[in-house]
């Protein structure tokens, strides 16, 4: 009898938890919503008479570097830079930086580009691996184009050594095989200009899926929704974080993460900050976070935007093998960044930041999946002791389960309001269909995967797996495999 | 049980939601692919009409207006298609300039479309006043100065400097007058609109620049500057130098990029003697300065600057002897320690620069 009431005190403490916490979470994705829905009107009114153009050959405009860290993208690399080098923007330098590559990535540029080995002084303001050589083009025509050549270090040391070089006052981080649209660095560079009052350290952009899509030379030339589910799925999935997620974080100023496939930021602000941290595998996200925490601990009044156009497109895993990989080193990322800057977390010091953002990542973002777990086998355990009403709990499950299909079709409805890139006929139902599958067959994966890498931490894994990709050489993009750090 | 009845309750209203929002998206597509087959039969047919007026000519001596086909007149009923073919005149105007524009405008009067225009100015919505005001002044419509006028000090943001930009781009430099009164900062980016706004016209006002060189607002001084330096107006060359002793960073900055854009040589004394006081970026950007407009006065105080501590001085130091020729460069060449690193890595890096 004893044992039975202690049982019935644990499920009822944890139905009541797990009740707290959905109420918590599901609120919290309701606000979100809500205010990302009013920042994505107000950004498409104000953008709709807005003309870049006036940036692309105005010598006012304030100089970019882009900086594409390569690492074994021989396949590509050519390619890849000559749809870098076509981008619309006078004060521009592409940096693109030769991590060590074991294959001929180097010496295909050197050929293609007529690139000669050149001598620069380079700042060292930030501390990185050996640079073997820079090269520049003999050739006027790609009088933007630097190439490092540098010894293998990581993508944050690579990035860091591409911050060194760089001779501008502002850096785009990209992966050197994403397709950046032609205006994209018009777009990204005026929130850095059309704010007066607080300093605009970093301006994060959208990364959509190219599965799918149809590339010529380098360029996105039609979009299409991917064929097979597992991009599709990941389509949607994006839909969620960037047209709901970041973009009601935005409108808060309390962005924490920026994806490392494409971000601006103010160089000098980074190099204050130390530039990327090569200890985490989340580098993109540690260093906005240690960026924004230096200007709060540093009194500067700040932005970090956000500017929810498609200008980049990126490939996403079409395996569950590269997937799994992929997500488990998210986590590391996120449980890295987020114990590294631990101090900040419910501290008033750090305004919005250590007490909204930082708690917000820490128990909807990070602990959501283990709870998530958790939750389910207790409930499974609870059920085969009696402890549970098997009723309440699918309904609940159903409850939980329609909510998030709820937030897809709302992520959907953004889409279709806002960019509405998917136009064939039957584009949009493959999405609801998905929506209404992927709490059955994707999200326990994703689940899984958070899990494993919380596990994978507390074995003290590091690096990145193999991350593979088939590249954009093709004229349709389909999924396949490749090679990538 | 009440909460399996309240869960239940609750699912049900969550796919109630959903149904709702599923069936608003389909009902949104097929009416939006509806209303993009219509606009791509209006702006075929849009597209004729711009194309006439493009190349029309009206005969000598003929004072008939511009002719409008039926069929043209027949799709602009709809206040949607009207709409249409304001946006299609405005996209035809910034591209096209003399009389090809100037018949858009004709087209635009002919049509009447400056009363859509302006009915938006009336809107409560800011979006709608922006656009109103965008499209009256992109269609040239002086007209309505009285009215867009007022809207240079509206309380929404983009409002005012769309209303700004309007004024500026109807009447010049004489639209520059908000920076009398204005009390708000001017963005690096409106800056740079009303910059590319002014940049045909000519007449600059010296008397209002010399007043807002003294402004009380720092951006508008550091606009006058690029104004300066953008209508090459070498006569204003002693008041930008003026500027070099600002409290404020941004504004010396500018000043310094000024004189420089404005070939000013004698202000390389004021620049070398402000040179001690100024910061990084100040100091780097009189090293530039003096690179395009030095003489051979300057070469010591370059050569002296290779000593500096700061990397970046040495190279921009470096790059300014070379900008400054061949004694410039043999200045560089004798450096005792060009041998030394870093200054021979300096100096492999300005002539590379040089060659390519």
């Amino acid at each position: 009898m004893e044992v039975m009431s202690i049982l019935q005190v644990i499920s009822d403490v944890l139905a009541y938890g797990f009740w707290l916490y959905s109420i918590a979470l599901l609120s919290s994705q309701l606000l979100l919503g809500s205010l990302a829905m009013v920042q994505m009107r107000q950004y498409m009114r104000s953008s709709s008479f807005t003309d870049y153009s006036l940036l692309a050959g105005s010598p006012h405009a304030p100089g970019i570097s882009i900086l594409a860290p390569a690492y074994n993208e021989g396949a590509t690399i050519v390619e890849n830079v000559r749809s870098l080098l076509s981008i619309h923007y006078r004060n521009l330098e592409l940096i693109v930086v030769n991590d060590g590559s074991k294959d001929d990535s180097l010496q295909k540029l050197i050929d293609h580009y007529q690139l000669r080995k050149t001598d620069r002084l380079v700042q060292t303001g930030i501390a990185t691996k050996k640079i073997r050589g820079i090269y520049q083009s003999a050739n006027p025509v790609f009088h933007k184009l630097i190439v490092v050549d540098k010894e293998n270090g990581g993508k944050a040391d690579a990035l860091n050594v591409g911050i060194n070089v760089s001779g501008q006052p502002y850096i785009v981080c990209i992966d050197v095989d994403c397709i950046i649209e032609q205006d994209a660095l018009l777009k990204m560079a005026k929130p850095f200009l059309d704010t007066q009052d607080k300093r605009v350290i970093a301006s994060g952009g959208v990364v959509r899926i190219a599965n799918g899509c149809e590339v010529r030379n380098g360029r996105l030339v039609k979009v299409h929704l991917p064929d097979t589910f597992l991009p599709r799925t990941q389509a949607l999935e994006y839909f969620r974080a960037f047209l709901i997620g970041r973009m009601a974080w935005s409108r808060l100023n309390a962005m924490l993460l920026i994806s490392g496939a494409f971000g601006a930021f103010d160089k000098e602000i980074v190099i204050a900050c130390g530039g990327y941290n090569g200890a985490t595998v989340g580098e993109d996200m540690e260093l906005v976070v240690r960026m924004r925490r230096y200007m709060e601990e540093h009194r500067i009044p700040y932005k970090v935007t956000y500017i929810p156009d498609p200008l980049c497109w990126t490939e996403a895993p079409a395996s569950y093998k590269i997937l799994g990989r992929q997500r488990n080193r998210w986590t590391r990322g996120t449980i890295e960044t987020l114990s590294i800057h631990r101090k900040m977390c419910f501290n008033p010091h750090y305004g919005r930041l250590g007490l909204l953002s930082f708690p917000y990542w820490l128990f909807f973002e990070l602990l959501a999946p283990i709870v998530e777990a958790a939750g389910i086998l207790a409930s499974i355990f609870m059920a085969m002791f009696g402890g549970m009403n098997v009723l309440l709990f699918l309904a609940l499950l159903g409850f939980i389960f329609s909510f998030g299909i709820l937030f897809s079709i709302l992520a959907i409805l953004m889409e279709v309001l806002s960019f509405n890139q998917y136009r064939r006929s039957g584009d949009i139902l493959r999405l609801v269909f998905t929506a209404i599958l992927e709490p059955l067959v994707f999200h326990p994966f994703i689940v899984w995967s958070a899990i494993r890498g919380n596990i994978d931490l507390m074995r003290k894994k590091k690096g990145w797996g193999d991350m593979s990709r088939q590249g954009f050489a093709t004229k349709k993009f389909t999924a396949g495999k490749d090679s990538r750090r | 049980m009440p909460g399996l009845r309240f869960l239940f309750a609750a699912m049900a209203g969550v796919l109630g939601m959903l149904l709702t929002l599923i069936g608003f998206i389909l009902v949104y597509l097929l009416r939006r692919k509806r209303l993009d087959r219509l606009k791509d039969k209006w702006r075929e047919i849009h597209g004729e009409v711009i194309q006439m007026a493009i190349v029309w000519e009206p005969a000598p001596g003929d004072s008939e207006p511009m002719p409008v086909p039926v069929s043209a007149a027949r799709t602009l009923g709809s206040p949607v298609s009207r709409q249409c073919m304001i946006g299609d005149l405005i996209k035809g105007k910034k591209a096209l300039s003399g009389a090809a524009a100037d018949n858009l405008v004709c087209l635009y009067n002919r049509l009447e479309l400056d009363r859509d225009s302006a009915k938006r100015l009336m809107s409560p919505k800011w979006h709608l006043q922006a656009q109103g005001i965008h499209e009256l002044a992109t269609m040239e419509q002086r007209g309505y100065v009285t009215r867009l006028y007022r809207f240079t000090n509206a309380s929404n943001e983009m409002v005012r400097k769309e209303a700004q930009a309007a004024i500026v781009q109807l009447f010049g430099f004489e639209g520059l007058r908000f920076l009398d009164v204005i009390d708000t900062s001017l963005s690096e980016w409106q800056q740079i609109q009303l910059l590319q706004l002014l940049q045909h016209t000519t007449g600059a006002p010296q008397g209002s620049l010399q007043r807002w060189l003294h402004s009380s607002n720092a951006t508008v001084r550091m606009f006058t500057l690029r104004l300066i330096a953008e209508h090459h107006l070498p006569e204003m060359a002693p008041h930008a130098a003026d500027r070099l002793s600002d409290s404020i960073d941004g504004v010396r900055l500018q000043a310094i990029r000024c004189l420089r854009d404005l070939g000013a040589t004698d202000s390389c004394g004021a620049l070398t003697r402000v040179y001690p006081e100024e910061g990084l970026a100040g100091q780097l950007a009189i090293l530039d300065a003096i690179g395009h407009i030095g003489t051979a006065a300057q070469l010591q105080f370059l050569q002296d600057q290779l000593n500096a501590s700061e990397d970046r001085i040495k190279l921009e130091a470096a790059r300014a002897l070379v900008r400054l020729g061949e004694e410039g460069l043999i200045c560089l060449e004798r450096f005792p320690k060009i041998d030394r690193f870093p200054w021979n890595d300096v100096f492999r890096q300005v002539t590379c620069e040089w060659r390519l």
